[in-house]
């Protein structure tokens, strides 16, 4: 499992494990029930076509129709578990000392990435539109003292929250740091 | 004289071919999300509840798939 994964060290937490929002992954969800409900409009549309016009009939080819409608809501089960996978698997650990970032982007392509947060330079929220606004989602960037790569939340839910979580970790790591340099000097 | 393609006659060969396609497909897209659900995922009761309900819904649509062939 993840958890497992990660390895936190002894004196390591997590404090919050973060997906998207749930708007997000209803939207996906909407457009895979669409796309399964798709023949079943195109039947009831063809209904009204006058029976002359069509070259077959369609009470003669109820078993083959039922079958061909089974194998699309078949393709389409397997789309509505694909996207749950990738909101599932796509999740933003922070502890109380570092930040670890799984991107799930389709099954086979996944990026995982961590930064201590003392290496935390700059954290931006940013939200856009109407329904963002209302539903309290957005996005996150954390800057980090590297140059490889800056971490993007896309569509998390309460940003503001989420960052000012972030930074009361990282003002803890950074305000105990010097006490610590200081009792190491006197012993 | 032309040759007459008989498009009934090979109808159940196309479904009954159809339906085992999906069936390999199905089950190894099935073996890839378990794959990643109880490897990468943060919980595994969530996992298999997941993995439950992918298996028992694809089997309902597989069984009314079958019984109309």
């Amino acid at each position: 499992m993840l958890s497992e994964k990660i390895q936190l060290d002894a004196d390591e937490s997590i404090l919050i494990q973060v997906r998207k929002h749930w708007f997000i992954i209803m939207l996906q969800i909407v457009s895979v029930v669409v796309f399964a409900l798709i023949p079943l409009a195109a039947f009831v549309l063809l209904k009204y076509v006058p029976i002359t016009v069509l070259p077959i009939s369609f009470a003669e080819y109820t078993p083959v129709l039922i079958s061909l409608y089974s194998g699309w809501l078949i393709c389409a089960w397997m789309a509505l578990f694909g996207v749950w996978t990738n909101y599932y698997l796509d999740v933003w650990t922070i502890t109380n000392k570092r930040l670890i970032a799984v991107d799930q982007h389709g099954l086979f392509n996944r990026h995982t990435g961590s930064f201590r947060l003392e290496r935390l330079q700059d954290i931006n929220v940013t939200i856009h539109g109407m329904l963002a606004t209302l539903l309290d989602f957005g996005d996150l960037h954390a800057e980090t003292a590297s140059d490889d790569r800056d971490f993007v939340a896309r569509g998390i839910p309460k940003p503001q929250e989420l960052k000012a979580l972030i930074l009361s970790a990282t003002d803890a790591i950074t305000y105990a740091q010097p006490q610590s340099i200081e009792k190491s000097a006197e012993v | 004289m032309g040759v007459q393609f008989d498009f009934d006659a090979y109808l159940p060969l196309f479904t009954e071919g159809m339906f085992f396609v999906l069936l390999f497909f199905f089950s190894v897209y099935g073996l890839f999300l378990g794959y990643h659900w109880f490897s990468f995922g943060a919980s595994r009761h969530t996992s298999m509840i997941a993995l439950t309900t992918y298996l028992l819904g694809g089997a309902v649509l597989f069984l009314i798939f079958a019984a109309a062939l």
